[in-house]
């Protein structure tokens, strides 16, 4: 006894000589007074001493008693470097200068631009929004998702398709989530454009190499995209006005420096063409004459800091597109997303958000007119609590922990009809699932040059009543049914993650890193098309459908040439699959209420060497991406049990973005992707069956879309920000910033006009009768011009 | 039903792609050397109505010659081990038929085919035969988008076709609805299963209208699952288009790699004069 209050002793009264205080706060932009994510706060002349602000702009940094001087940074802002004592918790927030502002007081050091060296995150692209505005895209909108698909392992699903692979995964693989609610189709008009405007967005980061234990529920990505919170230390209006959409955002104070708001809404109109084709004597092109298609997005954003420690925000998105044909066909679909959150300080170490979910997505597709009118919906909503903590236990080690709580709702059929229609048609049954998780991860420096993150995710998903469970024979027959009551538990599965990622600091240029992760994903969407299309349903995991799984590991090489002029990095993985879902032969997808007997399930597997070298800086920036890689597909009922290309595998994959800035109005800009084809099934031979011809196929996916290249073109002119006024005294002329910004933006899709295939069809010449391949191609050459403003 | 609110949308999709895009015929080359079997084996309750075809493939660019196969041996056995052979009748080469099967309902019947040495067979069940209750026409005013109305229909009214049958509750039934005007077949795949209907008195219009003074002829097919699977996979058998399934072969009750299909049906036929 006395030997052990001795060692105790002795311990307490070392801690005592070695205290250790914290500092922290949060670190803003002193123009907008937006949050900084992932602004670093370093200690002066220790070398890997440091944190990195969360997705808040909350930063927690403990160090032994003493001096210190530290260093605030953040890309594209001017350093701050304090000195302090650290004699006691000190609480320090401050705001950080833009490197174009004219507030520059302080010098502005050559930010250490290496984060890519010295992160242990791995796999992991980061999009500034404000570089989309000088890369072209279609009709001259900047769109996050596309321009994500410029970058190594991240490929584009093909024209007209919003959906993404990343690293041979399927769509339906990519977790999308905007400040923190699950968007379930990130697409309008049919894939052109993504549903985020990109006005209202702050920061995007795609995970492709498995993600940290936070995340979970999809197996390839996670797309975390946060929203800006709006200005608030004044009012700020942005907008711009294009050939087929227009823009608005407006943001402002509530309070200043407490709180603010910010709307943003974007309107295409494309229907307004289809209004010239009125006088045709077509009797079709009538009919789209008075056709509607268009799409609106609305952003909303508020939030408000309540005392020193508290903050509530509340955010929400409500999309929605509208296709009708005539007066005769309508098909409109949507997201609607609202999350209300809550930012808790407990104490200068512990940092807490609490989030309340909500999502929706939503198609209704109608036919008819007046009495004789049929309409199917089908619909996914989930409520979401999630409960999220930071630990900043001390300058080697953060803590992040915390849960989550779903409930699904899944209405994959619903079916209403007018008066005017005989027959009854049962709605297919809805669907309930719960799914949860937990999380406990770390990221600790160990050394000067190794970083880990590692953390476990503990997750599981029931299916509950109530409702119709069917069970299938092998062949897809149904064999039994049981009825399930309210809440009733039907079938739970549940499983372990663990996520590991390092990184190795090699020398102040260059690193190794390496990854693994396990993810489970319970929600599957069931597609009937080669392409993604709006009417895919989400299928929740079941007593039929098992959670497919997937492990990857990934293995990188990153180097910084020229004082971080250049990045060059080479990352590799390898990606297996289990539980992966297809569709028997002649399925029956749409309006089957026993869907799940059309689906067979096997495994997948993807490998792949990514390369990226990336400039930074100076009057040319641009960066190059090559993938080469492989997906394929094992099942035992298709391609007689062999391996068989998955409709994503995609052999050569390259990206070519360049942009030159001639001047401060001027920039040039240019894109250039090539990739092979998608894996497709061709016929080779055809039969008569029935008086009818009919073609023969003798492999899956055996053959390839032809290759796909374009070339994008761009010019953005800012007109005169700035009046010159006579300086009274000196009489010289002075440039004066002026308060509205404005400019040009001119881009051409698909400059040298080639026809990529959207779709190869083989069917009999009516003339000839012999059978030929058509191949539709959707775009050639598409200008367009935007002008932008802001003030 | 299901399926022609399917198509119309993807028609309606496909008149707005074809606004805005380019077509044009391209040069694929594919692997033209396999060369299949195809057996069209239909037999049905009505007297001299059952035949079994043999062909084989011809190649995807080639004419569409396809080479019929003579010196086969067909045979079918129903449930009670009662064989009979079809031969080819002398005329119609590949077509082999017999004077008096006829198809009865609650059965099971396989096909055993040889062709060049090698063996194909399938099994093809019925149950109790649905027939139709009344067949009568409705006159509606042509509103553009009604089945069979709009685009080249230039009449102020159309003349839709019902039928009336009860579906039978206990059993899963799966039909075809072939269609003939004035004797000629109409080209449209009408079927349906009772998934959604069981056990309910339908009463539903087909989606075409018909002139005045027509004679239609329907006959309803009663068919097993495995030949509803075929002939929904067939229907289905998309050229690759947009929206449309992986392309791939209809799902065949036959085995070893024939093509093709083996239906024991029971057939009730009625017909109506348009008015």
């Amino acid at each position: 006894m006395k030997f052990i209050l001795s060692i105790l002793l002795l311990t307490l009264t070392t801690i005592s000589f070695s205290q250790n205080y914290t500092i922290s706060g949060s670190l803003r932009d002193s123009e907008t007074g937006e949050d900084l994510v992932g602004a670093r706060v370093l200690v002066k002349d220790q070398p890997g001493v440091g944190v990195v602000t969360n997705v808040f702009g909350f930063y927690s940094l403990t160090l032994p008693k003493g001096d210190y001087t530290l260093v605030y940074q953040s890309i594209s802002f001017s350093n701050f470097e304090f000195k302090v004592t650290l004699d006691k918790n000190i609480e320090k927030s401050l705001e950080l200068n833009p490197e174009s502002s004219l507030l520059n007081a302080v010098e502005v050091t050559g930010v250490k631009a290496d984060e890519n060296i010295t992160s242990a995150e791995m796999g992991v692209d980061k999009i500034k929004v404000s570089d989309l505005d000088a890369i072209p895209v279609l009709f001259g909108e900047k769109d996050i998702m596309k321009t994500m698909q410029l970058l190594p392992g991240v490929k584009s699903a093909g024209e007209g398709s919003a959906g993404f692979y990343v690293r041979g995964g399927g769509a339906d693989q990519n977790l999308i989530l905007l400040d923190g609610a699950p968007v379930y189709n990130a697409s309008h008009l049919l894939g052109f454009f993504s549903v985020f405007n990109s006005d209202a967005l702050k920061d995007v980061k795609l995970y492709k190499g498995g993600a940290p234990a936070q995340f979970g529920g999809r197996l390839s990505s996670v797309m975390d995209i946060q929203m800006k919170e709006g200005n608030s230390k004044r009012l700020a209006v942005s907008g711009g006005i294009g050939l087929i959409s227009s823009k608005l955002t407006i943001e402002a104070p509530i309070v200043k420096d407490k709180g603010s708001f910010i709307i943003s809404g974007r309107r295409t109109y494309a229907d307004l063409f289809l209004r010239t084709l009125k006088n045709s004597t077509d009797p079709q092109k009538i009919a789209l004459s008075k056709s509607t298609l268009y799409f609106y997005d609305l952003n909303l954003k508020a939030n408000y800091r309540i005392g020193k420690k508290d903050r509530v925000f509340v955010s929400g998105y409500f999309g929605r597109d509208k296709f009708g044909f005539s007066d005769q066909f309508g098909f409109d679909w949507g997201n609607i997303t609202g999350t209300v959150r809550w930012n808790h300080i407990f104490s200068e170490k512990l940092f807490s958000n609490t989030s309340l979910i909500f999502s929706n997505y939503n198609y209704k597709i109608n036919f008819g007119a007046d009495d004789n009118t049929f309409e199917i919906g089908s619909e996914i909503q989930d409520y979401n609590l999630k409960q999220d903590f930071d630990y900043y236990l001390n300058a080697k080690n953060t803590l992040k922990f915390g849960g989550n709580l779903v409930h699904h709702t899944f209405k994959p059929g619903e079916i209403e009809t007018g008066s005017g229609i005989a027959f009854v048609l049962n709605d297919i049954a809805k669907r309930y699932s719960i799914e949860s998780a937990l999380y406990l991860a770390n990221e600790q420096k160990i050394g000067k040059r190794l970083s880990i993150n590692y953390g476990l995710r503990y997750s599981s998903f029931s299916q509950i009543g109530p409702g119709d469970i069917y069970e299938y024979d092998t062949d897809g027959n149904v064999i039994d049914t049981t009825a399930y009551g309210d809440l009733e538990n039907v079938v739970t599965y549940h499983g372990l993650s663990p996520r590991f990622s390092t990184s190795y600091l090699l020398n102040e240029k260059s690193s190794i890193k390496g990854a693994y992760a396990r993810t489970y994903q319970y929600l599957h969407l069931i597609s009937n098309s080669t392409s993604s299309s709006p009417t895919d349903i989400w299928l929740p995991s079941s007593n039929n459908i098992k959670p497919q799984t997937s492990d990857q590991v990934s293995l990188g090489y990153f180097r910084n040439f020229k004082d971080n002029l250049f990045e060059f990095s080479v990352e590799t993985y390898y990606k297996k699959m289990l539980n992966s879902i297809d569709y028997r032969d002649g399925a029956e997808v749409t309006l089957n209420p026993t869907v799940e007997g059309e689906l067979l399930y096997g495994e997948g597997r993807a490998y792949g060497v990514e390369f990226l070298l990336k400039k930074r800086r100076g009057k040319f920036t641009g960066w190059v991406s090559y993938t080469l890689s492989k997906s394929e597909k094992l099942f035992d009922q298709i391609n007689n049990g062999t391996w068989f290309p998955a409709k994503q595998d995609r052999v050569h994959d390259i990206s070519v973005v360049a942009m030159y800035k001639l001047n401060k109005r001027l920039t040039f800009s240019a894109s250039w992707v090539y990739y092979t084809g998608a894996a497709v099934s061709f016929p080779e031979a055809k039969y008569e069956i029935d008086g009818a011809v009919y073609n023969y196929y003798s492999e899956r996916n055996g053959y390839r879309m032809p290759d796909y290249h374009r070339l994008d073109l761009g010019i953005t002119l800012k007109n005169k920000n700035f009046k010159l006024v006579k300086n009274a005294e000196t009489g010289k002329e002075m440039e004066v910033p002026k308060r509205f910004e404005s400019s040009w933006n001119f881009s051409v899709y698909n400059a040298y006009g080639r026809e990529n295939a959207y779709s190869i069809t083989f069917a009999e010449n009516e003339t000839t009768g012999l059978t030929e391949a058509t191949q539709i191609a959707l775009f050639k050459i598409i200008p367009s011009v935007t002008y932008n403003f802001k003030f | 039903m299901t399926l022609k609110l399917i198509s119309k949308f993807v028609l309606v999709i496909s008149i707005s792609l074809s606004i805005f895009s380019c077509e044009k015929i391209i040069d694929i080359p594919v692997d033209e050397s396999a060369q299949k079997v195809v057996i069209e084996a239909a037999t049905s309750n009505l007297l001299g109505d059952s035949y079994v075809l043999l062909s084989k493939t011809a190649t995807l660019y080639g004419q569409n010659i396809f080479k019929k196969v003579n010196n086969g041996t067909v045979k079918i056995t129903d449930k009670n081990g009662v064989e009979v052979t079809f031969t080819e009748d002398g005329t119609d080469v590949g077509k082999y038929t017999h004077p008096t099967f006829v198809v009865t309902p609650n059965n099971t019947y396989t096909l055993q085919v040889n062709i060049e040495g090698k063996d194909y067979s399938a099994e093809s069940s019925t149950q109790s035969t649905t027939v139709i209750d009344s067949i009568y026409v409705v006159k509606e005013p042509n509103n553009g988008f009604s089945p069979g109305g709009g685009g080249t229909n230039e009449n102020d009214s159309i003349n839709l076709v019902f039928l009336a049958y009860s579906d039978k509750v206990n059993e899963k039934n799966y039909y075809r609805f072939n269609v003939y005007t004035n004797g000629d077949r109409n080209k449209r795949m009408n079927i349906t299963d009772d998934k959604v209907t069981n056990g309910q008195n339908i009463n539903g219009p087909f989606f075409d209208s018909y002139e005045s003074k027509d004679t239609v002829l329907v006959e309803m097919v009663n068919m097993d699952k495995a030949n509803y699977t075929y002939f929904y996979s067939l229907a289905n058998t998309s050229n690759g288009g947009p929206f449309s399934a992986s392309p791939a072969n209809p799902v065949t009750n036959l085995d070893n790699g024939a093509l093709g299909y083996f239906g024991a049906y029971l057939k009730d036929t009625v017909s109506v004069i348009i008015p």
